[in-house]
């Protein structure tokens, strides 16, 4: 039993129409969250568009479809989940618009559709990139100050804050910005490099440590590593000192074998209990660390021989101190992996204590551990969220720095040197400059929704378009800055064969920074913060600068991939022609 | 495969504090907290519709663990509520009468939500300031040379209990008491680092409140073979005591889950037992007078160890076990086969026997000042004698804050009214940068200084007795409350008893508006304040409280999985 469901652009539409009403209540910084409570109880607060689209549990196929699409979006950049939904249904809006004028039928309408979106597909395959260096990385900064990727932190602050304040409630966000950046910054150790964000992505579940019960703002970033576990046995270390770490109970029934009840057999166990101490006393091993629980005998030798034994430790915590210990470490033949840490606390917090280690700084990181307290655990578990997501975002930034393996003369010089980077000295605010002819402005006579209206004299001005290549890490403002930049030259320019989907896409690129505007009291920033860029970008003042610290960031690369994996997502929906739902019986 | 199902859809609410479900809860949910607040609040009674076990409590962690509640937004505030207490132990009612005003307020003056949200954390962020400056009235610092403000403070947290149903001489008995064992578990001129003592907490059903006692040293359980005149002998002096952590059994339980092969001719529970006669010979030989055991101990072993004039106490348990540790600076041992280290051995000052009731107790004295005490509680019942324990372990806590922060607030709501007053008054003069730095109109800012701040007054005004009033004087801001009896007539003091009564105040009922202004520090006054409260606490469950209202005011829809 079958049953067949056509699908025309009308469907498609009505169910991303469907997920874009629930997604416009939490886009930008004055958006609500979203309570969800699972089905075993919990409740639990988020912002992410992603979490929000499966925590509905969709059924509609089509539904499901745009929701993978989401999913891996999001997998890529952990960014740009809500403007995604919001630009596909403005964009299959005026797909349907234009097909529908010209046919009748829905198949006729179905299959200009699919036309033009495998058009735009292509489109963003051949052209993208060149639009995209034309005109909008001439207005990009780069997020770092100098090759090596060295940051800092007013920038990075502005990015992450960029990304935050979507996801937590305006006082959560800037305290989880500060944080975040304070343990970027600490990690490195003024070092100049990538590889610190790889690390805090990669090692961010063990990087933290979660307290209920506290106020937000009593959060912070320690020094060293803080273990799900407390000591077992404490001794307060303030000097280094080696630690040892233990797979297995020391304990005479340790390695398996059988107990052999002949004479004496207990003694002989104490006895070699005894060589180990030896051994361990020989090699002034003055920690023990334990992945499973120790018997009480090397307990109490540990209470009497200033030794601080730590039972129950996650394996993976003492993989990575050993990871990060690198030359501080050495492998002993009978007694296993040692370590050197450079002081053992006690980390009282919240009612509980927790086992605080310090690591030497060893080559590109420094560990630290961010502390994170909140009322609730759903509050605890959304700044989670937003972390992972902050850093995942951070290490997509970061990315062709990461593939950068041209030797140091040949790393496009020229392009360093123009690259403008973000002022951070700067403080005044934004200049005004309406007489520029070349800006978009506001037009507010038509409907009280932000209209953008091109003057239509002057074309957009390629700067440094022959400067090699795009600025490394770009970064642009907030607020739909890159959408309105790339609108501008889809509009502007022919390009050939494209001309309808180029003009397509650009309509739809239009719904982004609308959205964004509806809730602002102040719509005026947008515009003028453009004009600002354009005016010095024409006179090649030597970059872009942004005049107001307060403005955030996002990453021009995010933003490029979302434009690519919508049109994806939009050729995969049009692809769709009928939906069959076929019952099927299970036999008892 | 037939068990598999598809996944229901989940549900969708949109904006959930319009809904009047919701709201009717949130109401419901005021009702309760703010009928239960202070000593004059009515007992909850909380059984669930099988029968079961019946609570009485006014208390915030016992109330909100009783109530369950399955509308998500409360969830979110009695989790938050729950989890501060468990950090604080005070202030949970505080924390949620302040929660939902604020979100009531808002609601009432409909204001908009990211509009609110940024006033409320613009005026935390003032509170906060204001409350740790030196400058601040409405907080009290605690000189640790007198103990008055300390037994105040214990006091305002016991009264504020009335389910323990004490008199007020018995609560000021057992506010002394707390203190006395508070005093004892800060340890004196110990040298190098300083570690807490501890206070064990005993508790005894049907006798009345004036037989509790604070003991130094610990009582355990009296050994079922040992006479009290075995005892005599063990008057002042030094008695060495041995704590064993491992079972004495005579078992081989410690070996777990390995197979043993037994050789023809080995009775290895006899030699286990043959073992632990060797450390009682051992013991007996070092001369030891106490064999103490967390667990159980071999009747052969026991019978030896009497026979040799030994007191022997088992089956300590795990908790007594560091108290023990503590007291009289012995080291568990853990080992039966290697003989007992000179350095594990502990030292006692003497034994003797306490009787309460019926039941016998054995005291071990400390032999130098070690902070380890014993708090015996007595009550007539069982309910009143538990919120009792809970009360006391909650009043110790909030005297140990002290230690770390050594300021207390006043109590009564006169700090609750300061605050407000404080707050009207400072808001007035914003600067036009900061408003729109947080880009609201000046009309939106009041609206929501007035939300908070009618907020904090409505715990002041949880305070009263039906057809009581509340007053606020319009000199230092302190809340007042009328007469019960006769109508009409003026307040006798004020909630925090700071203030007496003078003949040129002025006062306006708190629920009507009143013009702003600064109030006054108290000056040349003798008196000192008879209701105090946590500083710790109340500064966190403001916080809490505010970022609990402002993110269910955050919240635009509910997703609900209904699998």
């Amino acid at each position: 039993m079958c049953v067949k469901e056509c699908v025309c652009v009308d469907a498609s539409l009505s169910v991303v129409g469907a997920l874009e009403r629930v997604m416009r209540r939490c886009v930008g910084p004055h958006g609500g969250s979203v309570l969800f409570t699972r089905d075993s109880g919990g409740t639990f607060i988020t912002r992410q568009g992603q979490q929000i689209l499966t925590a509905l549990n969709l059924d509609h196929p089509m539904a499901r479809m745009v929701l993978e699409c989401v999913c891996t979006h999001y997998l890529l950049t952990a960014d740009g989940s809500k403007t995604f939904i919001i630009l596909l249904s403005t964009l299959l809006q005026r797909i349907r618009d234009v097909t529908h004028t010209h046919r009748k039928t829905c198949l006729d309408s179905m299959a200009a559709a699919r036309q033009l979106a495998h058009q735009l597909v292509e489109f963003s395959r051949v052209e993208l990139d060149d639009v995209l260096v034309r005109s909008v990385f001439p207005h990009a900064s780069s997020l770092f100050r100098s090759q090596g990727g060295a940051v800092e932190r007013g920038a990075l602050q502005r990015l992450i804050s960029g990304y935050v304040a979507g996801r937590l409630g305006s006082g959560q966000a800037e305290l989880l910005t500060g944080l975040l950046c304070d343990l970027y910054l600490k990690t490195t150790c003024g070092a100049s490099t990538v590889q610190p964000i790889q690390f805090l992505h990669s090692q961010f579940s063990l990087l933290h440590t979660l307290v209920p019960g506290l106020s937000i703002g009593q959060s912070l970033v320690l020094e060293g590593l803080v273990l799900s576990r407390d000591w077992s046995v404490w001794k307060e270390k303030e000097e280094p000192v080696r630690a040892l770490m233990l797979c297995e109970s020391m304990g005479m029934v340790a390695s398996g074998v059988s107990v052999c009840a002949h004479q004496d057999w207990a003694q002989r166990a104490e006895f070699m209990l005894e060589q180990v101490w030896e051994r361990l006393m020989s090699l002034q091993v003055h920690v023990l660390l334990s992945t499973v629980r120790q018997p009480q005998c090397v307990l109490q030798w540990a209470e009497l021989n200033d030794t601080a034994v730590v039972e129950c430790v996650d394996p993976t915590e003492l993989d990575l101190i050993w990871q990060i210990s690198g030359a501080h470490a050495v492998t002993h033949q009978a007694l296993g992996r040692i370590v050197t840490v450079t002081f053992c606390k006690r980390l009282q917090v919240g009612g509980c204590r927790y086992a605080h280690v310090g690591l030497h700084p060893a080559a590109p990181v420094h560990a630290h551990t961010l502390l994170l307290c909140a009322p609730t655990p759903g509050l605890l578990q959304q700044c989670v969220c937003v972390c992972e997501g902050a850093l995942t975002m951070l290490q997509r930034v970061c990315q062709p720095l990461l593939r950068q393996t041209l030797p140091p003369h040949q790393t496009r010089n020229s392009d360093v040197c123009q690259t403008p980077v973000l002022n951070h000295s700067q403080n005044t605010s934004p200049v005004l400059d309406h007489s520029q002819n070349s800006s978009p402005v506001l037009d507010h006579s038509q409907n009280s929704s932000p209209v953008l209206k091109h003057s239509q004299n002057t074309p957009p001005v390629p700067a440094q378009s022959d400067s090699g290549g795009p600025v490394v890490c770009a970064v642009l403002p907030v607020g739909g800055m890159f959408e309105l930049l790339l609108h501008d030259a889809l509009s502007h320019a022919s390009y050939h064969g494209y001309t309808e989907s180029c003009r397509l896409l650009a309509e739809a690129l239009l719904s982004v920074p609308r959205t964004l505007g509806l809730h602002k009291p102040h719509l005026q920033t947008l515009p003028r913060s453009l004009c600002n860029q354009r005016q010095q970008s024409a006179v090649g003042s030597g970059g872009s600068e942004f005049r107001s610290s307060l403005v955030c960031v996002e990453s021009v690369s995010c933003k490029q991939q979302l434009v690519v994996s919508v049109l994806e997502c939009a050729v995969r929906m049009l692809c769709v022609s009928a939906v069959l739902h076929t019952a099927v019986t299970y036999s008892p | 495969m037939s068990r598999l199902c598809k996944k229901k859809p989940s549900v969708f609410t949109d904006d959930p504090l319009a809904n009047s479900q919701v709201c009717q809860k949130l109401t419901l949910l005021g009702r309760i907290v703010s009928s239960s607040y202070g000593p004059h609040g009515g007992l909850k009674q909380v059984h669930n519709n099988v029968g079961g076990h019946v609570v009485t409590t006014s208390t915030s962690s016992v109330l909100l663990k009783e109530i369950q509640v399955s509308e998500p937004l409360l969830k979110l505030i009695t989790t938050a509520i729950l989890n501060h207490t468990e950090r604080f132990s005070e202030c949970g009612l505080f924390a949620a009468i302040l929660c939902l005003g604020l979100i009531n307020n808002a609601k009432r003056l409909d204001l908009r939500t990211s509009v609110a949200i940024k006033v409320y954390n613009h005026l935390l962020e003032a509170c906060n300031r204001y409350l740790s400056e030196d400058k601040c009235i409405c907080k009290v610092q605690i000189e640790f040379s007198s103990c008055q403000l300390l037994v105040t403070l214990a006091q305002t947290v016991i009264t504020s209990k009335p389910a323990c149903m004490l008199t007020s001489k018995e609560a000021q008995y057992v506010s002394s008491l707390v203190v006395q064992s508070f005093l004892r578990s800060v340890p004196c001129d110990s040298p190098g680092k300083v570690c807490f003592g501890r206070t064990v907490i005993l508790s005894i059903e049907g006798e009345s409140v004036e037989d509790s006692a604070v003991f130094p040293g610990l009582l355990v359980e009296m050994p079922e073979m040992l006479r009290s005149a075995e005892l005599e002998r063990y008057g002042p002096g030094l008695y060495k005591l041995v704590l064993f952590s491992t079972s004495l059994a005579g078992d081989l339980s410690e070996i777990g889950e390995a197979t043993i092969e037994i050789h023809a001719g080995v009775n290895p529970e006899g030699m286990v037992l043959d073992q632990l006669l060797k450390l009682g010979e051992q013991t007996v030989r070092d001369e030891v007078s106490v064999f103490a055991c967390q667990k159980v101990i071999h009747p052969v072993l026991q019978q030896y160890l009497r026979e040799h004039g030994v007191v022997v106490i088992e089956r300590l348990g795990r908790a007594l076990m560091e108290p023990v540790c503590q007291l009289t600076g012995a080291q568990e041992v853990a080992s039966l086969y290697s003989p007992v280290p000179p350095e594990a051995y502990g030292q006692i000052r003497g034994l003797c026997v306490r009787r309460c009731g019926s039941r016998e107790l054995l005291h071990l004295l400390p032999s130098g000042d070690q902070a380890v005490s014993t708090m015996l509680l007595c009550h007539r019942n069982e309910t009143v004698l538990d919120e009792l324990k809970v009360v006391c372990k909650k009043a110790e806590h909030v005297l140990r804050l002290t230690l770390k922060d050594p300021w207390a607030l006043l109590g009564g709501g006169c700090t609750e009214t300061l605050l407000a007053a404080y707050i009207r008054h400072t808001s007035q003069g914003t600067h036009p940068d900061v408003l729109s730095a947080m880009g609201i109109s000046r009309s939106e800012l009041l609206l929501g200084v007035d939300a908070f701040c009618r907020s904090l007054e409505s715990v002041a005004l949880s305070l009263r007795q039906h057809g009581q009033d509340c007053l606020i004087d319009l000199s230092h801001a302190h809340n007042w409350l009328s007469h019960l009896d006769t109508q009409g007539s003026g307040p006798v003091s004020c909630g925090c008893g700071l203030i007496e009564i003078k003949s040129d105040m002025n006062w306006t009922p708190l629920n009507t508006g009143y013009d702003p202004f600064l109030p006054a520090p108290i000056t040349n006054s003798t008196s000192q304040p008879r209701v105090l409260d946590s500083f710790s606490a109340k500064v966190n469950a403001l916080n809490v409280a505010v970022e609990i209202a402002n993110l269910i005011l955050d919240v635009k829809c509910i997703i609900r999985d209904v699998n």
